[in-house]
């Protein structure tokens, strides 16, 4: 805070930090030896994929460890301070003064009974650093430096009248409130929109230069690291691997877990992508939307909902094309539509030359062997009852002819297809990973060998590293069986690099439709544009500091 | 912040990360290996004390050899002791044997309570959850106005026009639970129906029933089984209530409820008369109730 | 919000004059009929004669969808018939009984809301984890205890053995704790398990995490933010307890030996008294459904997050351990 302070010590320094869960009567060591100082000003960004104890080294700093958390060793210490494992008095002294925190998940962060405005001015009223006459018009002046417009009306809002963007500048503000020289900031804008990520994080760079706040940046996502942080530590398995200044480890990282950090995070970086239709001989359109809608009905007294508001497309053998937006956009409902889990209310579908709009399920079901799903979640698209064998088998139980010694046979060959190993068949998708739940649910999808295959968010729950993995599976399985996809995302690195035709929603409509690298390279629309800009990645910080 | 032990959760059960703990846990049998020591420690006497009862309702004979309306009056009201366990009655009748033999009387009518309230329970959730729209609305309504009376006392009004027996008793007890299991049955298949994995289902082409009997029954029958026992539990209960009001088994029935009933005049001199059988109706519905939760408590895992 | 507030008053009605309507027609397919049953009993003295006179004197000669309806316009009237067995108006019995019962099932439920709640409390925030398992195991316990062994006990233990309160009801202050007690014990169990699974759930939400990252104390945290929230699910479950209250006492002043609608109903079961069940059942029903009403309604009030304009938003409530019955 004051330089000669900041001239002794750094704003935080962690020294040898070891934390342990004990769950079931098992040790797990969760962080093993992390040591890091971060100066006033600066943000160190704390990365790793989950299991890394990135979250938990976060709550150790601030002493918010979960109750079956141990810490084993180290030191934190707050300019100069050793507050690890300090008596509560203390704790609660410090916190909220001059080490705060910015929560995960803005729409659960907030108490849901009580006015926004009180749960901002109880960070004076617990530390009697704003006399009580002040609170109400220190709140809003706090509201508007987090960029309210309407402060003086929204301080007496509920937390579930805001947006998410707007709960977590609340959040900023609880945070800020009275200048602390340490914010923990942990996955700050991960459930975010990303022009709402974008101004959620130029916001607290902006804070940040204000205040002059050092901040430890946990986040899973390598690329806003990269913009946002002055040095950044990699965490696996509880240890640091990689630590240094930002551009450097970005440029040329020294430990191979990095490097496959880095090179299996989807960027914005030119596609080597060899486009799968040739514009010489155009291929067979198997799949095609004509005008689609979706109109839900609102609530008595409430407006009916168009979701989806007149889109068409059409897709080519064996090409990918993907539909981006960001949540509202009408994207899952469109994927809902084609795969006629729910009917349009207008609108054309063609399925290979056939329009099953207003077919009825019974008389839809046989053709559902040309389109199938693979789901954003895999923890909750496989029947826990079934095994990964029984849940491959499904369709062509329901949908093929085959006897049952063909279709075990047709299993296994798909599960060799998805690189999963035969003994899995008889275990129960609990047992499994996160990424190996998405090659099951993707062998499902596959057996039937259909012509189109909606793709619905299918690695965004997965981690960075199984990302990649994933992306590649999918593009050597359309190699070699030539379905056609239906990519739904939000993010726009990974569309460049899987998609040959793009289609932008928002607020239910196209906003603009072309080739994938028309799109990336030349977009016609504003929004186009806005979502391209605010796609994190390419070191920012960095360059304005070289620059 | 529980999402470092979520991240922890499912970094246990993937084989790479702790693949020791892994191994280890394979190597166990199953059904071990889901139980931990304190959810043992809490099922292994409920199961004890549930095997034991059940083999008193089966073969009664066999843990005494007296038969229980067998009256001495010279033995009467004489405290337990090595020839009467758990002493005599006011009629001189062996205790020991009249809450044996009276199991059979309670725990029937606890199974006949929860058939009744499971099968048309089940069946009106399932229709209902199943049909949805107006088919729905109007069993829900028929749903709310079962609840609408408070659940004992529709029992006792149900068992008026029933006349008084256990069996009476324990139907009454059955209806007025079957707004419960049409509830939770309903909200299952609801929940059940609207997973992804259902959806997915759909997409795979799965006709209906397929999908009923593959997927949305074995989800919810965990919900079911831990209502069941629950449900066992509170019908032991207020069939023993209902009996100690008179409108349940009849004397000299050996019900569990009634031998209370008949013990509260004479507590000063004989207490072990109410002690003994309200120890049995404690014992067995807490581990009713134990298992009941263990099951929920698994499920929600 | 008034025509919310309409829908749910008139759906409360409706659910009402069905519940009455099933009662009436199960009851009248009694196989024997209350009239006989006096007859018949050894001292009754009466004759045939007489029995067709009582029939013809209280309807019961007429068909039985006539009965229905002159039953149901006399409850408009506030009529509710007369007791086949006392010959007295129901309608002045009941009044009679209700206010014993009223006071006994308001005492009961003070006691049920301070044990259950403190016993969910300290179990929540017990220091050592054998303190924690041992609170957690005494609803289980309480639970599986009939009431009308707890009640014959207490009689036993307190009013003969220690002489500290009067065996039966005498309408003094000490008459009333034994049978208050009983009945608070009785529904303790679902409200110290709802609580403390609310507490737990609560204590480990994210909002929670950012209250002490402001610097809050335990103290602080729990009495501005945790009990507010884990507190919801009582309500709810309030409407459900109110049903067991008015069981209960069927029980408790049996056992108590205390004048009340439960005794009434006691009675009246036991002699067949059909426009006395009749009543009570339409009585009790209709507090039931009057409280869950108000407490539907105060949801709104309670939780912003369902204070909404118009619609008639199906409330959602929290997941509580007991299932949902209260009306919805």
């Amino acid at each position: 805070m004051t330089g000669t302070v900041a001239a002794l010590h750094p704003a935080l320094r962690v020294t040898d930090l070891s934390v342990s869960y004990l769950t079931r009567g098992t040790r797990i060591d969760a962080v093993r030896g992390v040591s890091f100082d971060v100066e006033a000003g600066q943000t160190i960004a704390i990365v790793g994929e989950s299991g890394s104890g990135k979250t938990t080294t976060g709550q150790a700093i601030i002493g918010l460890l979960a109750k079956n958390a141990r810490v084993e060793s180290g030191k934190v210490e707050l300019e100069g301070t050793d507050i690890l494992g300090a008596p509560a008095a203390t704790l609660g002294d410090v916190r909220g003064s001059r080490i705060a925190l910015i929560p995960q998940d803005p729409t659960v962060s907030l108490n849901p009974l009580r006015r926004v405005g009180v749960q901002i001015a109880e960070v004076f009223r617990l530390h009697g650093t704003v006399p009580k006459e002040q609170w109400k018009p220190r709140t809003i002046e706090l509201l508007e430096r987090v960029g309210f417009t309407d402060a003086r009306k929204q301080v007496s809002a509920y937390p579930h009248e805001l947006s998410g963007g707007q709960r977590q500048r609340v959040l900023i503000a609880i945070a800020i409130a009275n200048s602390p020289s340490v914010i923990i900031a942990d996955e700050p804008t991960s459930g975010l929109d990303v022009t709402v990520q974008r101004r959620t994080l130029d916001l607290l760079d902006e804070l940040q230069r204000e205040l002059g706040t050092a901040i430890v940046h946990v986040t899973h996502d390598l690329a806003v690291a990269s913009d946002r942080s002055d040095t950044i530590a990699v965490l696996r398995h509880g240890q640091v691997v990689e630590f240094g200044r930002t551009a450097a480890v970005i440029a040329a990282p020294r430990s191979d877990y990095a490097r496959h950090l880095l090179s299996s995070a989807p960027s914005l970086q030119v596609s080597d992508r060899v486009p799968r239709s040739d514009p010489a001989h155009p291929a067979e359109i198997v799949l095609e939307v004509s005008g689609l809608a979706k109109e839900f009905p609102g609530h008595v007294g409430s407006p009916s909902f168009l979701a989806v508001n007149d889109v068409s497309f059409s897709v080519p053998r064996g090409s990918t094309l993907s539909i981006v937006g960001e949540s509202g956009s009408g994207k899952s409902t469109t994927a809902r539509l084609l795969t006629r889990l729910i009917q349009p209310t207008s609108g054309r579908i063609t399925l290979l030359g056939r329009d099953y709009t207003e077919k009825s399920e019974r008389q839809f079901r046989h053709r559902r062997v040309a389109i199938q799903v693979v789901y954003q979640n895999p923890f909750a698209s496989l029947d826990p009852k079934l095994t990964v064998g029984q849940i491959i088998e499904e369709p062509l139980k329901a949908l093929s002819e085959l006897k049952r010694t063909q279709r075990l046979a047709s299993v296994s060959d798909i599960l060799d297809a998805v690189a999963l190993p035969q003994d899995f068949l008889k275990r129960p998708p609990r047992e499994l990973s996160g990424g190996q739940r998405q090659r099951v649910a993707i062998a499902r999808a596959l057996v039937l060998r259909p012509d189109v295959v909606v793709l619905d968010e299918p690695i965004s729950a997965l981690d960075a590293s199984v990302q990649g993995q994933i992306l590649d599976l999918l593009e050597s399985l359309q190699q070699d069986f030539g379905s056609s996809y239906v990519f739904i995302s939000h993010d726009l690195a990974v569309v460049r690099r899987i998609s040959d035709h793009v289609v932008v929603l928002n607020k239910g409509r196209v906003v603009e439709q072309g080739p994938a690298e028309a799109i990336f390279t030349r977009p016609q629309s504003d929004y186009t544009r806005d979502l391209l800009a605010a796609v994190p990645g390419g070191g920012k910080r960095a360059a304005a500091a070289a620059g | 912040m529980t999402s470092e032990n979520f991240q922890l959760n499912t970094a246990a059960v993937d084989g790479r990360t702790i693949f020791g703990r892994e191994a280890a846990l394979r190597a166990l049998p199953r059904w071990s290996r889901r139980l931990s020591v304190a959810t043992a420690i809490r099922v292994v006497p409920a199961i004890a004390v549930l095997a034991i009862v059940l083999l008193w309702a089966i073969l009664p004979s066999l843990f005494t050899a007296v038969d229980p309306n067998l009256a001495v009056p010279a033995q009467k009201l004489e405290a337990p002791s090595a020839a009467h366990l758990f002493g005599t009655d006011y009629l001189g009748r062996d205790l020991l044997s009249r809450v044996i033999h009276g199991t059979r009387e309670s725990l029937t009518g606890a199974v006949i309570a929860v058939a009744v309230g499971l099968v048309l329970g089940s069946f009106i959730g399932l229709v209902a959850g199943s049909a949805r729209g107006i088919t729905d609305s109007l069993l829900m309504r028929l749903v709310d106005v079962l609840l609408s009376i408070p659940a004992f006392l529709l029992a006792v009004t149900v068992v008026v026009v029933l006349g008084f027996s256990t069996t009476n008793a324990a139907i009454a007890v059955g209806l007025s639970s079957v707004a419960t299991f049409a509830r939770l049955i309903r909200s299952e298949v609801l929940r059940v129906s609207a997973s992804q994995y259902v959806e997915a289902a759909v997409s795979g082409g799965v006709g209906y029933w397929s999908i009923l009997g593959r997927h949305i029954l074995p989800n919810s029958l965990n919900s079911a089984l831990a209502l069941v026992a629950l449900q066992l539990g509170m019908a032991i209960l207020w069939i023993a209530s209902l009996s100690f009001l008179g409108f349940g088994a009849q004397p000299p029935n050996p019900e569990w409820g009634l031998l209370v009933s008949e013990g509260r005049d004479f507590l000063g001199s004989g207490f072990w008369m109410t002690l003994f059988p309200g120890l049995a109706i404690v014992l067995v519905v807490i581990s009713f109730n134990t298992i009941g939760h263990v099951i929920r408590e698994k499920s929600a895992q | 919000m008034a025509r919310y507030i309409a829908a749910r008053v008139f759906q409360a009605i409706a659910v009402l004059w069905a519940a009455y309507t099933v009662a009436f027609i199960f009851l009248s397919v009694l196989p024997s009929d209350p009239i006989s049953i006096r007859i018949n009993a050894p001292d009754s003295g009466l004759t045939e004669a007489d029995g067709v006179r009582l029939r013809e004197y209280y309807g019961l000669d007429k068909p039985i969808i006539l009965q229905y309806f002159v039953r149901l316009a006399g409850i408009f009237s506030g009529d509710l018939g007369f007791s086949l067995v006392r010959g007295t108006p129901v309608r002045s019995m009941i009044a009679a009984a209700l206010p014993p019962t009223v006071q006994l099932s308001i005492a009961g439920l003070i006691v049920g809301l301070v044990l259950g709640g403190a016993l969910a409390v300290a179990a929540s925030y017990a220091r050592f984890p054998s303190l924690k398992h041992f609170l957690q195991g005494i609803p289980p316990l309480f639970a599986a205890v009939p009431t009308f062994l707890l009640g014959i006990f207490f009689i036993q233990i307190f009013a003969f053995n220690l002489n500290l309160v009067p065996a039966v009801d005498d309408g003094s202050f000490e008459g009333l704790i034994g049978p208050a007690l009983t009945l608070g014990i009785g529904i303790s169990p679902s409200l110290a398990q709802v609580l403390l699974a609310s507490l737990e759930q609560t204590k480990g939400d994210a909002f929670v995490d950012v209250v002490l990252a402001k610097g809050a104390g335990s103290g602080f945290t729990f009495w501005h933010h945790v009990i507010r929230n884990a507190i919801l699910p009582w309500l709810t479950l309030l409407g459900l307890t109110f049903g067991e209250l008015l069981a209960g006492s069927i029980v408790i002043e049996t056992v108590f030996s205390r004048d009340g609608l439960g005794r009434i109903t006691e009675g009246a079961v036991a002699a067949q008294d059909l426009p006395v069940i009749q009543a009570v059942v339409l009585l009790i029903s209709a507090l039931y459904v009057a409280v869950n009403l108000v407490i539907d309604l105060l949801y709104p009030v309670i939780d912003p997050r369902i204070r909404l304009g118009g619609a008639p938003i199906r409330l959602k409530r929290r997941a509580s351990l007991t299932p949902a019955k209260a009306t919805s």
